[in-house]
């Protein structure tokens, strides 16, 4: 039996200590995926007063491209100009906890703090669960040298367009001035002129960033195609769409004096 | 539901039709209940069906088994899923290890696994979404794998032949085209995951 005991102890010492034992691709979590990714990151920014200028790096669309996630991380830490970046939706491709673990892995090798924002594909199979554990709330708000940043679910269609993604009762309630605060700036992965976007809920958007004072700009990613800058009628709230890291692209936003200015970049 | 299957994977449900068919000629002189009484039942901890899974299955031949499984995995541990799933093994090699013991090393696994779980269907739904708009099925994996078996022989007057330990290795359809996309950084064997498990063989 000495060769039974020893196959036994051989199978104990390769899944112990390592996550190679599976329940399901569609598991919620593992042992080792982390949590609360989202409030880690934020608790890690520095104090940066209110009306100094910041550097913000924005790309989305990471699904099943790690190889290009990584050469992304490795360029911005080259870099020491960009104060944090927004992972802006489908950081997995079919929603499954292995593809979020991933990128999340790639992610944290980076210098400066990073917040993951839910796109599409996030929702796929368990992914609304995954993201929702691993990262945190779909709809959250954080403020940053005098700037709060107002990040929502915007995936419609994968709702069914139910009228209630984005949820306007929550971005009407949050897109606020406060104290301290003298810019608003919106990111979200799916854009109001997109055809993912509940066209319900379209003008009531628009409206709302138009109407609330103070707001900059809303930022989404989502298409794959070239790096986009759109404002209605050429006037009122631009709406800057970034292309992605599949294809090794993201945007520089730079925010000085209340004004904020968009410009694509390549890695 | 059967028809859209057909269309969908006509190969993956004449494979399986043939391999019961070939299962029914070798067992065409015994008894009803002899062909419906399972050769082996087993339990297993975890490979992608379950955090744990019961499974029942038949010999179509002296190397090839079909096994029949249902996977749980609680909501403490990642679900709550439940898994039900249709494994082909093939066991070229027999290593005799003495008098007691029966190795077989390395044997070629396919199996498919449906999850039923809230959020899971076999497709995207059309009324939702555009024509192709996202191409797999969010329920069904394939996965292909091998195993690993040690085979302890019983008593021959216990009415149990003999008694399986194995691991098996497995990975599925999407682990293997993210993994196609990112081969010249990503080891083939990172997508492989493992499970481990006892049967009994009768």
């Amino acid at each position: 039996m000495t060769n039974y005991k020893f196959a036994f102890l051989f199978a104990l010492s390769v899944f112990c200590g390592c996550q190679l034992d599976e329940y399901s691709p569609n598991q919620k979590f593992n042992g080792q995926s982390p949590s609360d990714v989202n409030a880690r990151e934020l608790s890690t920014f520095p104090q940066k007063p209110a009306g100094s200028p910041i550097r913000v790096a924005v790309s989305g669309d990471t699904q099943r491209t790690y190889k290009e996630a990584q050469l992304f991380v490795d360029h911005i830490n080259a870099r020491d100009d960009i104060d944090f970046v927004f992972l802006n939706g489908d950081i997995s491709d079919f929603g499954l906890l292995g593809e979020f673990v991933g990128v999340e892995k790639i992610y944290s090798q980076l210098k400066v703090p990073f917040v993951s924002i839910i796109g599409n594909h996030d929702q796929l199979a368990n992914g609304y669960e995954v993201y929702k554990r691993m990262f945190g709330a779909v709809n959250f708000t954080f403020n940053y040298a005098g700037i709060k940043f107002v990040c929502f679910d915007s995936n419609s269609r994968e709702h069914n367009f139910n009228g209630q993604i984005p949820d306007m009762n929550w971005l009407a309630s949050n897109l606020k001035l406060e104290p301290g605060i003298k810019n608003l700036i919106a990111v979200s992965h799916v854009s109001s002129i997109d055809s993912d976007f509940d066209s319900r809920l379209t003008l009531p958007y628009e409206n709302l960033l138009n109407g609330t004072p103070g707001v900059l700009a809303s930022i989404h990613s989502h298409q794959h195609s070239a790096h986009l800058i759109y404002s209605k009628n050429g006037m009122g709230i631009p709406y800057i769409i970034t292309s992605g890291i599949v294809n090794r692209s993201y945007t520089l936003i730079d925010i000085n004096n209340d004004q904020l200015t968009a410009t694509e970049a390549s890695f | 539901m059967i028809n859209s299957l057909r269309q969908k994977h006509p190969f993956r449900i004449s494979l399986i039709f043939i391999l019961l068919l070939s299962g029914q000629a070798t067992v065409a002189q015994r008894s009803f209940k002899q062909r419906i009484t399972p050769r082996h039942v087993g339990i297993q901890y975890a490979g992608s069906i379950g955090y744990m899974s019961a499974g029942f299955g038949y010999d179509l031949s002296k190397k090839t088994e079909l096994s029949f499984h249902y996977g749980y995995v609680p909501e403490v541990k990642g679900g709550e899923l439940h898994i039900a799933a249709v494994k082909f093994e093939y066991k070229p090699f027999r290593i005799k290890l003495g008098k007691e013991l029966v190795f077989h090393p390395i044997n070629p696994v396919v199996f498919a696994s449906y999850t039923f779980a809230n959020g899971f269907s076999l497709g995207f739904d059309s009324d939702q979404y555009p024509k192709g708009y996202y191409f797999w099925s969010p329920a069904l994996r394939e996965h292909l794998g091998f195993s690993s078996e040690l085979e302890i022989m019983g008593d021959k007057s216990s009415g149990i032949k003999s008694i399986s330990l194995y691991t098996e290795a497995n990975t599925n359809d999407l682990y293997m085209v993210s993994w196609y996309e990112n081969r010249t950084t990503t080891p083939f064997y990172k997508i492989f995951k493992l499970g481990f498990g006892l049967k009994m063989n009768f």
